[in-house]
């Protein structure tokens, strides 16, 4: 079945009553499909999900990023980026079809915050703020796609071998993916396949390869301050990440 | 990519003194149909060194586009002055950054420049595949998805109703991350509706509503850090491509982008009055 997105004015509406609408992120029923006003707040928008958007609750430490990654990508293969910008979609899933996955992994509740944290919490993870990339890979639910959509690779075996690699440590999205160099594909690919490559020679404790890998992309970004990243070759990225290890 | 002036370790054609003998400047022109947005560029590199090395193959053009809200990212390498390339429409949107370089392809052991400043005299640099030879000033363009240039205007402002019933004078608000937003009592938001509907009553709307708030923003862009609202990197840039000067006051800067407003209202005024009177 197709999916509804939220209208404009309503994703506003939402956005701006984050602060009176607090204590509803903790109910368990998705409660946002209602308008204020009266006025329709759905847009139909012809998108159908090629699986369905049956996420896995995280269960203790386990976040379950990986699988739900693929099953948010594999619903929306044919999405384009200028679509998968677009905060409607977002804030509709968030909010609704992914509702009990949401309050599930970006629990407000969890944390003992004053309430303008819980409020920039929700309005980083329920919404899509700003107009940069960085609100995209925070919100809940498009940050997965665009965790596959980043690293799917259909030449390999397995088509989300890098994915893998990305949220191993979450670490390692916000090294590579908040970084600049990080939309290059040829250094994001260069980046991940040289750490699945190298898990031995970065460390035997989590703290010692978290390290490594953040002085990794510190690197890789030094050199782009004079040379042109984009234009590497996969060895020739893989070779000064090879020369600092 | 975010340039600033940067310390090559090598000397590098465009930046600042490191090359007083040669230049490098890009000129660009950039245009859309349905389907695709379309970077033309012009670039020009005086410096003998590097023509001689893009001759051989050893260096060539590049040009380097992101687009940070789709997190597009792509290189296109040239050995020609000319080029255009296509970009999809469905992979960019709102702030395109262009920048150009000149980048070397092959390793170089000891690389000189001619015209180099007098510091390197004498010093040769290793080369390496991709690092920058020459750089010139970046641009940003607006991958903008609507195409008709009066409603360019409305991809910064958006005009609704205001949510608490009663009757309040209109507000404008700023803080919304990609619009500027007029908010309207219920009572002229349906007035507006229908007004906005007859053709010699728009040009009116915009006097009346969009001129004063767009005056207003013009004014904040001046006075605030507002680098994180997308309408106002899109206004800032809308109003540098007018090339008015740092003369030009609010006001002419907002009648300019709407392309005379007070002007084309009262001559659809005065349209309205001649056809009343015959």
């Amino acid at each position: 079945m197709a999916l509804d997105l939220f209208r404009h004015h309503h994703v506003r509406h939402l956005r701006t009553q984050v602060p009176a609408n607090l204590a509803r992120y903790t109910e368990k029923r998705p409660w946002a499909n209602k308008s204020s006003g009266g006025g329709n707040i759905r847009l139909f928008s012809g998108l159908e999900p090629e699986v369905p958007l049956e996420l896995l609750l995280p269960d203790g430490g386990d976040l379950k990023d990986l699988e739900n990654t693929k099953i948010v990508h594999r619903a929306f293969p044919q999405l384009t980026p200028l679509q998968a910008r677009d905060p409607r979609l977002w804030t509709r899933l968030t909010h609704i079809e992914c509702w009990a996955y949401m309050r599930k992994r970006w629990d407000v509740e969890k944390k003992d915050r004053d309430e303008a944290w819980k409020c920039r919490f929700i309005l980083a993870r329920y919404f899509v703020p700003q107009a940069q990339s960085r609100a995209l890979l925070r919100n809940g639910m498009a940050r997965l796609w665009w965790y596959g959509h980043l690293t799917f690779d259909s030449s390999r075996s397995d088509p989300y071998e890098l994915t893998a690699v990305l949220l191993s440590y979450l670490d390692i999205a916000q090294q590579v993916l908040e970084r600049n160099m990080g939309r290059a594909p040829q250094v994001r690919t260069g980046f991940l396949d040289f750490i699945r490559e190298n898990q031995t020679r970065l460390g035997s404790s989590a703290g010692q390869r978290r390290r490594r890998i953040r002085d990794l992309a510190k690197v890789l970004n030094l050199r782009g301050g004079v040379t042109l990243l984009d234009s590497l070759s996969l060895d020739e990225i893989q070779s000064i990440l090879d020369a600092e290890v | 990519m975010r340039l600033s002036s940067r310390s090559f370790p090598h000397p590098v054609v465009g930046n600042v003194d490191d090359v007083p003998g040669a230049e490098f400047q890009a000129t660009f022109d950039f245009s859309s149909d349905k389907t695709n947005f379309y970077l033309a560029a012009t670039l020009i590199c005086s410096s003998r060194t590097l023509q001689r090395m893009i001759k051989k193959k050893t260096a060539c053009y590049t040009v380097h586009i992101e687009c940070s809200n789709t997190l597009f990212r792509k290189i296109y390498d040239f050995d020609t002055e000319t080029f255009r390339v296509p970009i999809p429409g469905t992979l960019v949107n709102d702030a395109l950054e262009v920048n150009a370089f000149v980048r070397a392809k092959e390793p170089v052991e000891a690389y000189t420049v001619d015209g180099s400043h007098e510091d390197y005299a004498g010093v040769a640099f290793a080369i390496g595949p991709g690092d920058i030879l020459a750089i010139s000033d970046g641009q940003i363009f607006d991958a903008n998805h609507e195409v008709d240039p009066l409603r360019r205007i409305g991809a910064l402002i958006d005009i609704h109703q205001m949510e608490n019933a009663g009757d309040h004078p209109m507000e404008a608000v700023f803080t919304e991350p990609d619009k500027i937003h007029i908010r309207l009592c219920e009572a002229d938001f349906v007035a507006y509706r229908e007004m906005k509907t007859v053709p010699h009553l728009t040009d009116h709307l915009t006097t009346t509503l969009v001129l004063p708030v767009l005056v207003e923003a013009i004014h904040l862009l001046g006075e605030e850090d507002l680098q994180e609202f997308k309408w106002a990197g899109l206004l800032q840039r809308r109003i540098d491509s007018l090339n008015l000067g740092t003369a030009a006051d609010a006001l002419r800067i907002a009648q300019a982008l709407l392309n005379l407003p007070i002007r084309r209202a009262l001559a659809s005024a005065k349209t309205f009055l001649d056809r009343s009177g015959s």
